[in-house]
């Protein structure tokens, strides 16, 4: 018995468990009545290495154990006897992990089985501890379940689906942080992450807040859920923005989902009724004042207007995106974007220069793909260019660019013998630069243009955003007053954020989510439908007084590129991101 | 309306409509590979009050569309709902019911199935492990000291609320 206790203690058992089905006693009958319909639990049941399914056709003997009635002898009631894949479905309709929780402890049997199951959906740590006794729960759970067993049991890693992640309090945030990188959780799809942050906030002096997350946690590829709640330190909150890309290109090659959500404090709900309700309903997150501790020292709520922009440029990578929820302001001036460096401002007007000249105005396609043909000079010269530092990059670029301006402006002007045959020296760079500089002018066409084909990927692929020819700079000018909430404040913003999804090259997002107004208000949802025709069709209701099927909405028709048509009228859902207007108030 | 006999393991045979029959994927496909059959069909687990209950759901729901495409997350969300009538057909005792439940796992019956096993799911739930123990007639064979170690190492479970709701905001909207 000694030998048990220990066994159980550290759970390794799993390990090299017996593989318990049906009781010993049967095993004739029990197998061959269980083989078909286990078709929804094979994973589960692959985990207990079953005999795969077998078509049990030929005549069996019946069932040889006598079933007896429930008062029988001890310990034998009918249930015993049922195979353990039975016994893993009736512990998958039960909802509470509470209850898959207390079912571990009926007996050895059962305490196999429902591992399976309890395991599939973690929950650590929530908000709104209040007692001493739940805070100690909370860490002992933090530390102990989560830390130690968990991930470190390779077992009970690949069980995994779901993972939540919750912290009251800076303080219990650093529990929560996983130890491990995430990546031995190999068949985790939905991860949520809801801390007020301390930890995280380590990773603000590497200008990254969100690297230890992507980077630090190596999350696993397998996710297709992802959910951020977030609360920095200090008013951190802003370098959401500061998550790389490429950090998350590759790591991520099957989200579908991201979700973005600000931790609230309590006291920032008041008067918000409808936030009030999401709250009460566990479906937004926000902290008891107290409980988050040091709350002097959170961050106001980020409610600049930039944050969606940062966000959407940043996820711009992820291709895979097909639902956005992001609880950040959306208003006129989300869609004003300003360019956040010098750098990046020159870095633009090089590209349109560039653009300019191997795309001349009124030739087609305006900006399709860039081609180039995949031979090996070609892929040593993009491998060059991958290498090359910000500043390397940023400075070939405006050289080929100006080159690119003046042979512009030669083929432009009548006289060409008037125009400098190079590039003039800039006194202010190097002399080897001016060299290389003055060396372009002799490429011929063909090359001069490869270069800047190479050129232009690589910029487009560093800075997504900045390689647009819609002039986001001056996003079309907002019709009316600054006052949110209004109906064309709303049809704007509806178009505004499609326009951003084509930009960020986030092609397969059908729905989006995300607030008007200064970010306290309510939800604005924009579906987005892509015909086959190049035809595009984006609906979004009328936030008051939403009855979900029948709307009042607003719903726009773009066919290559320009808006067909801007309605105001009764939407009524089609499905699959579908609206039609049945009634049309406003052409 | 063509019907077909079924034999049971204690050698009774029933006679069934043979679309009600086809509610039992096991018998469908049966079916499908031999053809035309003449003689009873043994099914030779399920014995003849059993196969009869089976065959009282089968024509109960002869009618209900074809169990759609088999999505893991969705149908555990819809659970413990049971209609009206699979309820009452359910108030059996419970050899009976695990009974059903494996004549219904054997037979490929996947509706039949999930019913049985939302109905003990319900016999379990908001029930303590001694409770349980006692509604099933289960023997306790853990040490109270592992039984104890049990309860810690799983008590994340215990502490958390209802398993989280979808997070989902469309209704706000």
């Amino acid at each position: 018995m000694e030998r048990i206790v220990r066994k159980i203690g550290s759970l390794s058992f799993l390990i090299n468990r017996p593989r318990a089905r049906g009781p010993p006693p049967a095993p004739t009958a029990a197998e061959p009545t269980a083989a078909p319909a286990q078709g929804a639990r094979s994973a589960s049941t692959a985990l207990l290495s079953q005999p795969a399914p077998r078509k049990s056709k030929a005549p069996v003997s019946p069932p040889p154990w006598l079933p007896p009635a429930p008062p029988g002898p001890p310990g034998t009631g009918p249930i015993t006897e049922l195979p353990t894949e039975i016994l893993l479905q009736i512990f998958g309709h039960l909802h509470a992990a509470r209850d898959v929780g207390v079912a571990t402890r009926v007996c050895r049997r059962w305490y196999l089985t429902a591992l399976e199951i309890l395991y599939r959906e973690v929950e650590i740590g929530r908000f709104g501890l209040d007692s001493v006794a739940e805070q100690r729960l909370f860490v002992q759970v933090a530390r102990h379940t989560f830390q130690l067993k968990l991930l470190r049991n390779p077992e009970l890693c690949v069980i995994v689906k779901a993972l939540t992640l919750r912290s009251q309090s800076f303080v219990n945030s650093a529990y929560v942080f996983p130890a491990q990188p995430l990546t031995n959780l190999t068949s985790l799809q939905e991860l949520t992450w809801l801390a007020v942050d301390l930890v995280l906030d380590l990773c603000h002096s590497l200008q990254r807040p969100l690297y230890g997350l992507v980077e630090g946690l190596r999350l696993p590829r397998s996710i297709r859920k992802l959910h951020i709640g977030l609360r920095y330190y200090i008013n951190a909150e802003r370098g959401f923005g500061r998550i790389s890309g490429e950090d998350l290109r590759g790591r991520l090659p099957h989200l579908e989902e991201f979700r973005y959500s600000r931790i609230r404090l309590w006291s920032e709900l008041v008067d918000k009724q409808e936030l009030v309700r999401e709250e009460a309903q566990g479906r937004i997150v926000a902290v008891d004042d107290d409980a988050a501790g040091e709350s002097d020292k959170l961050g106001e709520v980020d409610k600049s207007p930039v944050l969606f922009q940062a966000i959407i440029t940043n996820l711009s990578p992820l291709t895979t995106l097909k639902t956005l929820t992001l609880d950040c302001p959306l208003n006129p001036a989300s869609f004003t974007y300003t360019l956040t460096s010098t750098l990046q401002q020159e870095t633009r007007v090089n590209f349109l220069t560039i653009n300019s000249f191997l795309f001349p105005p009124n030739s087609t396609p305006p900006f399709g793909p860039l081609d180039r043909e995949v031979s090996q000079s070609a892929l040593r010269s993009r491998d060059k260019l991958l290498r090359l530092s910000t500043i390397q990059l940023h400075e070939l670029s405006t050289d080929v660019s100006d080159e690119a301006a003046r042979r512009i402006a030669t083929t432009s002007c009548g006289n060409a013998s008037d125009m400098p045959p190079c590039l003039p020296n800039v006194p202010t760079f190097h002399s080897r630069r001016n060299q290389a500089r003055e060396k372009l002018a002799t490429l011929r066409t063909g090359r001069f243009a490869t270069l800047l084909t190479d050129v232009i990927i690589e910029i487009r692929a560093r800075y997504p955003r900045i390689c647009t020819l819609r002039e986001f700079v001056s996003a079309p000018e907002f019709p009316g007053s600054e006052k949110c909430g209004g109906r064309r404040a709303h049809k704007y913003v509806t178009e505004r954020i499609y326009e951003t999804l084509e930009d960020a090259g986030l092609l397969n997002v059908a729905c989006l989510k995300a607030r008007m107004g200064d970010g306290d208000s309510e939800w604005v949802r924009v579906d987005v439908w892509r015909g086959d025709t190049g035809r595009v069709e984006i609906a979004s209701l009328v936030p008051e007084g939403s009855a979900k099927v029948l709307n009042e909405g607003i719903k726009a028709t773009y066919s290559h590129g320009s808006v067909e048509s801007v309605r105001r009228g009764v939407l009524e859902e089609l499905g699959g991101g579908r609206w039609r207007v049945t009634e049309a108030l406003e052409l | 309306m063509s019907e077909i006999k079924l034999l049971s393991s204690d050698q009774a045979t029933i006679t069934v409509e043979k679309s009600v029959a086809e509610r039992s994927i096991l018998i469908k496909n049966m079916l499908e590979d031999v053809g035309e059959v003449t003689e009873a069909i043994p099914i030779p687990n399920v014995n003849e009050n059993v196969l009869k209950k089976v065959i009282e759901w089968c024509e109960h729901h002869k009618g209900d569309p074809p169990a759609q495409a088999d999505d893991d997350s969705d149908s555990r969300k819809k659970s413990s709902d049971i209609d009206e009538w699979d309820q009452k057909f359910m108030q059996v005792d419970q050899e009976m019911l695990f009974e059903i439940i494996l004549a219904a796992n054997y037979l490929d019956i996947k509706p039949l199935l999930d019913v049985g096993c939302k109905t003990v799911a319900n016999m379990i739930k908001g029930k303590s492990p001694e409770e349980i123990r006692k509604t099933f007639n289960i023997q306790n064979d853990f040490t109270p000291d592992e039984e104890e170690q049990i309860r810690r190492e799983n008590e994340w479970a215990e502490e958390s609320v209802p398993r989280s709701q979808p997070l989902d905001i469309d209704e706000a909207c």
